[in-house]
């Protein structure tokens, strides 16, 4: 009885010299459920091969094998070979690159860039500023977006192609590419220095983000937040510019991200509506803060967990339009893979019909990752936004 | 009242000017990108003067902006959206789009009622069972179909239907709805097998979204005055479900409506390319990759005006409906 008496206050003791901060709150939230875990393993999982893809796939995904078209599983090609002897295995794996890449892409420049920029600009400017931006985003909402995408596909890609050339032979990313493939001189020293300050630049992002909210406890999170940016933005980078078919993963992120700003500006503006007129904004103003520091230190923090809903509930839909792109042949070309081309090769009925292993392991792999983004964005729905709990 | 109607009113005004700049935007879009129609018609090696000749035909030497402004003008005077020029070469795209978008209705409704109806079952059942395992098993398990693009179901489902068990017709066969560009021949084909694979595909992604809706205005109205009245009442449980609870759970599936449309087209896009059905996805797909100009610009224009409308009148509809969100709208932009 002594015992346990003694033991109460201990605890109590400790929870009040540990509080735990709000993101901390939701982290222990999203983890006891179950069904957000999975997903969040899933897509982790699909991240990482997708990420070291190079060293994974057991063979390159250009070898064709003419000898052995359509053999099926062995133990030299786990899931057999498609109609041109290429490992299948190897060009799954290349394919969770390229969904990595878009999406990656996608979020950074559309996501997170126009629509944060964007939306956090109308709300806080208000008047003819705001207008303007929601009346655009009201076209861009109403107009078809696949039919649209399509078009812009098709028509903009000699563009591209020439855009990206001269980009790669007026700047250091030619050079970068050789860094990248031969891991030493001058040039891989100096990406390593990027890397280092984008390393940089990005814990202190994420640093700031959380401090600003003024509770010290959840810093912790920022160094992980930021190494996870860091990754993907490298291995973004990398991707883009070690993979061919550069000119297809601008084309299509370009597209994507005019189209999938809208949304995720719309929630940010009228979050930010609401956040303006709040006593610690005010008070801010009336210390003198700039504009900049209150949609910096004030504002961003208390619209961050909706940004981060926005752009989970964006993630399946964005991955999902790519392969919608590449089946329909206006996304990314031959020979770099994708789930999209590789679906549409083994969707003819005389193909099914032989050769089924061909559609079910795309299939299942795209329909399990869509499924486990949508989960999460649900889940994050759940825990992040204030009216769900 | 006066609030409604200057607010539809500004909706209304405000028509004109979104098609206007859609317009514009993929005029420019259209005319400015490579591959231009006068090298399909005449050939990799056609000689300067047939392409001076086409050139001159289309008015694609003329500048860009007299260009946008004879098709405006064709357009709102005589309501003609021009030639085709690669698909059908000189038929009027008026009659190439109609018939088609009549096809692509029929799955398409089709699919609509089944999408809603399953929606709201679903959703339903999954209310009054909230707190059992049925409820987040029977939403999220349609939360999958949701998920899964129509590109990966439907081979996975001609696979099992069509090439293992044989019980549908297989694509590329179809003799539903037939469309023939010259003389105008659609057959209304709504009961055949055919429309059974375009249908399921089209609507199991829009049974999730309708079901959590109605799931969740279902919780609410369960919990009002008047259904408990009801059950005190002593009303069966059943007759309370259906007249009290379910009459009044689905008002807001109307705002919706728009949404699924826009899912549906997408879905009709692949389903109609997989399955070889002659519609508006299928012909917009072929015009975009030959670069029929006037095709594409006319389904745009079509697919984005009907939208606006749809959601302008759905937005009518709704503050008619229920008169607490009447003025609210407003400042939400």
């Amino acid at each position: 009885m002594t015992q346990a008496t003694a033991a109460i206050p201990d605890e109590a003791l400790e929870e009040q010299v540990e509080p735990i901060g709000p993101w901390g709150l939701a982290l222990r939230r999203l983890l006891r459920k179950k069904l957000a875990v999975a997903a969040l393993v899933i897509i982790a999982i699909f991240y990482v091969v997708g990420l070291f893809a190079p060293l994974l796939a057991p063979r390159d995904f250009r070898d064709q094998d003419l000898e052995n078209q359509f053999s099926g599983p062995s133990l030299a090609r786990p899931l057999g070979t498609d109609r041109l002897g290429r490992d299948q295995l190897t060009r799954l794996i290349w394919s969770a690159r390229t969904t990595m890449i878009i999406t990656a892409a996608t979020v950074v420049t559309g996501s997170l860039v126009l629509a944060v920029g964007l939306g956090m600009l109308s709300g806080y400017a208000g008047g003819k500023v705001d207008t303007v931006i929601m009346r655009g985003g009201e076209i861009f909402a109403s107009l078809p977006g696949l039919p649209m995408l399509i078009l812009i596909n098709t028509t903009m890609r000699g563009r591209t192609s020439k855009a990206v050339d001269w980009l790669e032979s007026h700047s250091s990313t030619g050079a970068l590419r050789a860094g990248f493939e031969q891991q030493s001189g001058p040039e891989f020293v100096f990406l390593i220095v990027i890397a280092i300050l984008a390393l940089g630049a990005l814990v202190g992002a994420g640093a700031w983000l959380i401090a600003g909210e003024g509770r010290r406890n959840g810093a912790w999170l920022a160094p992980a937040i930021g190494m996870g940016f860091f990754m993907l933005l490298l291995l973004g980078l990398q991707g883009i510019f070690a993979t061919p078919g550069t000119e297809d993963y601008f084309l299509i992120f370009g597209a994507l991200a005019l189209f999938s700003w809208v949304g995720g500006a719309r929630v940010i503006r009228s979050q930010v509506l609401a956040l303006r007129e709040t006593e610690y904004v005010l008070a801010a103003r009336a210390m003198g803060a700039s504009t900049g520091r209150i949609l910096g230190s004030h504002l961003l923090p208390n619209v961050s967990p909706i940004i981060i809903v926005s752009i989970s509930a964006g993630l399946g839909a964005i991955a999902g339009s790519e392969i919608a792109l590449t089946f329909l042949g206006v996304g990314v070309q031959e020979p770099t893979p994708s789930f999209g081309a590789m679906i549409f090769e083994a969707s003819p009925q005389s193909v099914l019909r032989n050769h089924p292993q061909l559609l079910l392991a795309p299939a299942v792999i795209v329909g399990v990752l869509i499924f486990a983004f949508n989960l999460l964005g649900d889940a994050l729905n759940d825990v992040l936004t204030p009216k769900a709990r | 009242m006066q609030g409604i109607l200057a607010y539809v009113l500004g909706r209304l005004l405000w028509l004109p000017v979104v098609l206007l700049i859609v317009t514009f935007f993929t005029f420019m879009i259209a005319r400015f990108g490579p591959g231009d129609p006068v090298t399909i018609l005449a050939g990799q090696h056609g000689d300067p003067e047939t392409f001076e000749r086409i050139r001159d035909e289309l008015g694609l030497d003329k500048p860009f902006y007299h260009q946008y402004y004879i098709y405006m003008n064709n357009l709102i005077t005589e309501g003609d959206f021009g030639e085709s020029v690669t698909i059908y070469r000189g038929v009027k795209v008026r009659d190439i789009i109609w018939p088609r978008i009549l096809v692509s209705l029929q799955p398409g409704i089709v699919a609509l009622i089944i999408a809603f109806s399953l929606g709201t079952a679903v959703g339903v059942f999954a209310a009054l069972r909230q707190g059992t395992w049925m409820d987040p098993f029977s939403i999220s398990s349609f939360l999958f179909f949701q998920s899964v693009p129509v590109l990966v179901v439907l081979p996975i489902l001609i696979l099992i239907f069509v090439v293992r068990l044989d019980w549908l017709p297989a694509p590329g066969t179809w003799s539903g709805p037939q469309v023939d560009v010259g003389p105008q021949e659609i057959s209304l084909g709504i009961f055949s097998r055919h429309i059974i694979l375009p249908a399921l595909v089209l609507s199991l992604p829009g049974v999730a979204g309708v079901a959590r809706l109605v799931r969740a205005t279902t919780l609410s109205v369960l919990g009002e005055d008047y259904v408990r009245t009801a059950r005190a009442k002593g009303l069966q449980e059943r007759t309370v479900v259906v007249r009290h609870v379910v009459r009044n759970s689905l008002l807001p599936l109307v705002t919706i409506i728009g949404l699924s449309m826009a899912t549906l087209l997408e879905g009709a896009f692949f389903t109609e390319l997989i399955l070889g059905i002659p519609g508006i996805g299928q012909l917009g797909f072929q015009a975009a990759t030959s670069r029929d100009y006037d095709v594409i610009l006319a389904l745009v224009l079509i697919l984005a005006t009907a939208f606006i409308v749809a959601n302008i009148f759905i937005d009518i509809a709704y503050t008619f409906i229920d008169p607490r969100i009447r003025y609210q709208r407003q400042d939400t932009g």
